[in-house]
């Protein structure tokens, strides 16, 4: 009877701990993960570059909450046709987790599919894949709020019917459209006017030519509302030797938060926007997946769009002359090419996102 | 009447339709009458003719060369890279640039006529693989910024006025007008560019010729990409690279024949201006155009510009 009791013990305990081994903790040994990375391009973009490389970071620091991640990535070169092999062979390959960046925000229903039915975690990050026909977790960074936050600055600092010039993106990308439809609120909201526009399309040199050709022109004007690129649009400026505007941003590159310190270093030469558009948004977005793996529940109200599942991630790091002496250290340790990035923590998320 | 006035003073007509468009954009905007407007006008003209400099004398031989905004980018990175923001190192950067330049200006030469493919092709491939070695370097981020004292020498304004950019045009200008209209190598380009076989015949080494054609314009983007570290401060991967299709835009209105044997670097500068200013221009602020709008009209206006050379080069033909 004894033997017995103790068998029954040794077998619930046996059980407990494979139990334990199947989800995180501190003691046990973590649980192997395989993630697939796929993305439309990574080349000629230091965005993607740095984007793959916090995944990667986050992939490594899995290891503190039970979890022993393996990645791979994938590239689809902009090619929708290569991208679907790519992710048929992850589905063939058995991969736990598949973290998509697509070239397209729809087209894929077919293999999302076919994921979930192998048991895979798919998730959509830095984007919203749209389509309805399929539920799969959407993570991307908040863009109304980087055009809304920048352009309502500038509406305090300027002043109501401020004159502005609107340098955009890239016409048709869905983060510039929505970063548009931001700027847009905040110069109705503050009665801004904007008195010249053009696009840089994420392209330094064009940014420096259409600011050229706009202080060329003679036009006046008090602010400059541009989407990233800001540091070159500045170059303009001192080319031409125009006198700087009153107000400039956002950016987020170690580039123009070294300017913008140097500039202003003595006294408030220019007010001016940091803002991160975080490329760790695919960390974050990997421990979401990794809180679902733990059996955790999303809460409701999180949603932008519940009908697509889209969690849309607020920046967390801005600043302006006022508080720019909290970034300092920041400011000065970055390579100017370098973006501000960061990624959610398992526990981070766990905190903010789920029951 | 129109087309011998065209032959004989190619610089002519983009120049006239460079000032028609420059007084438009007054009457339309009169603030664009302004001397920043003109400086910088002319410093964007400086750096569109350098780099186009060696492509006048590419096309003139018979070629195309696709690699001029790669190596201006390659070059502007490894100029950021090597000055750190230090002065006094312009000597390394330079001779760094250099090595690069004619490394890749001989590969170009070499592989269109040893490998017999058209020189379009031939040089995109190369453009493609400098851009690739540009991620490779730098991993897609900047390596640094040009010396200040560098920086200085492209964007300050001598006497408050005169873009100092315009010392640099002192000896390039009077350097590829000797190289085109007083060397012997210039003669050759031209003998070579209209008839490869009759050069041949009359004993020039073509292929010599060609392959210098390809270094020289490659050492002219090199050096045109240094002075673009110097006046963007910092440089990224493929930043110039639209200068490839500018600088040949460039050549072409400025009167140089794309079947080769026909053309003027005077041509050249003025197909430069005719850009900047025709960018400037649809960029006015009255005209009120949207940047998908601005971008058609430029394309059409591009091709309204190509079919009128063309049809110029079949009367001298």
């Amino acid at each position: 009877m004894g033997m017995k009791r103790t068998l029954v013990l040794l077998l619930a305990l046996v059980m407990t701990m494979a139990l334990f081994a199947g989800i995180a903790n501190s003691t046990g040994a973590p649980v192997d993960i395989r993630l697939a990375s796929h993305n439309a391009v990574i080349e000629g973009n230091p965005y993607r570059v740095r984007y793959e490389a916090d995944i990667q970071e986050a992939a490594a620091d899995a290891i503190n909450y039970g979890f022993n991640v393996s990645y791979a990535s994938f590239v689809a070169n902009m090619d929708a046709s290569t991208e679907q092999r790519l992710i048929q062979n992850s589905i063939d390959d058995g991969y736990d987790i598949i973290l998509a960046n697509p070239v397209t925000a729809t087209g894929l229903d077919h293999l999302i599919e076919k994921a979930q039915d192998a048991g895979i975690l798919y998730i959509n990050a830095d984007c919203i894949y749209t389509s309805t026909d399929v539920s799969i977790l959407n993570i991307a960074t908040d863009q109304y709020y980087l055009g809304y936050h920048t352009g309502s600055y500038a509406g305090q600092v300027l002043g109501e019917g401020a004159k502005v010039v609107m340098i955009a993106a890239w016409d048709g990308n869905p983060a510039n459209t929505d970063r548009q439809r931001g700027f847009q609120q905040a110069i109705t909201e503050y009665g801004m006017d904007v008195v010249a526009s053009g696009n840089h399309d994420w392209d330094a040199a064009k940014a420096t030519q259409i600011m050229t050709e706009i202080l060329n022109s003679g036009v006046e004007f008090d602010g400059v509302l541009i989407s990233q690129c800001a540091e070159a649009a500045l170059i303009a400026f001192d080319a031409t030797g125009r006198a700087y505007p009153k107000f400039m941003g956002f950016n987020d590159t170690g580039e123009w938060m070294q300017r913008m310190v140097e500039l202003n270093k003595d006294e408030r030469v220019m007010d001016f926007m940091v803002l991160s558009n975080p490329p760790g948004v695919g960390g974050s977005a990997l421990n979401f997946g990794l809180n679902i793996l733990l059996g955790k529940e999303l809460r409701e109200d999180i949603y932008d769009d519940e009908s697509i599942s889209s969690i849309l991630l607020p920046s967390k790091i801005w600043f302006t002359y006022d508080n720019m002496d909290e970034y300092l250290e920041l400011a000065n340790t970055m390579a100017p090419g370098d973006a501000i990035t960061y990624w959610l923590t398992v526990e981070e998320v766990a905190e903010q996102y789920f029951k | 009447m129109g087309n011998n006035i065209m032959r004989r003073w190619p610089a002519l007509m983009p120049v006239a339709i460079s000032v028609l468009l420059y007084a438009f954009t007054v009457i339309v905007q009169p603030s664009a009458l302004n001397w920043t407007a003109v400086t910088s006008i002319v410093m964007l003209t400086l750096l569109l003719s350098f780099a186009s400099a060696g492509q006048t004398l590419v096309l003139i031989g018979g070629g195309m060369d696709f690699t001029v905004g790669a190596v201006m980018s390659a070059s502007a990175i490894l100029t950021a890279a090597i000055m750190n923001s230090q002065d006094g190192r312009f000597l390394p950067a330079f001779g760094a640039v250099m090595v690069m330049s004619v490394a890749i200006g001989l590969l170009n030469g070499v592989c269109t006529v040893k490998i017999g493919l058209p020189p379009l092709i031939v040089t995109m491939a190369i453009s493609n693989v400098v851009s690739r070695l540009q991620y490779i370097l730098t991993q897609g981020s900047p390596l640094g910024y040009a010396s200040p004292a560098f920086i200085r020498t492209v964007t300050s304004q001598l006497f408050g006025v005169v873009p100092s950019l315009t010392l640099y045009a002192l000896v390039l200008f009077p350097l590829m007008f000797y190289i085109l209209n007083r060397s012997r190598l210039g003669h050759q380009v031209y003998l070579v560019g209209n008839n490869p076989v009759a050069a041949r015949l009359n004993g020039i080494g073509v292929n010599k010729v060609v392959i210098l054609t390809y270094v020289i314009s490659a050492v002219f983007s090199g050096f045109t990409g240094m002075l673009g570290a110097a006046y963007m401060q910092s440089a990224k991967c493929q930043m110039f690279d639209e200068y490839a299709y500018n600088s040949l835009i460039a050549v072409i209105v400025g009167g140089t024949a794309l079947t080769g044997g026909v053309g003027t670097y005077t041509g050249t500068i003025a197909g430069a201006l005719l850009m900047v200013v025709l960018n400037n221009t649809l960029t006015t602020p009255a005209l009120q155009l949207t940047p998908p709008m601005r971008n058609i009209l430029l394309g059409l206006v591009m091709v309204l510009l190509l079919i009128l050379y063309n049809r110029g080069k079949a009367v001298r033909q």
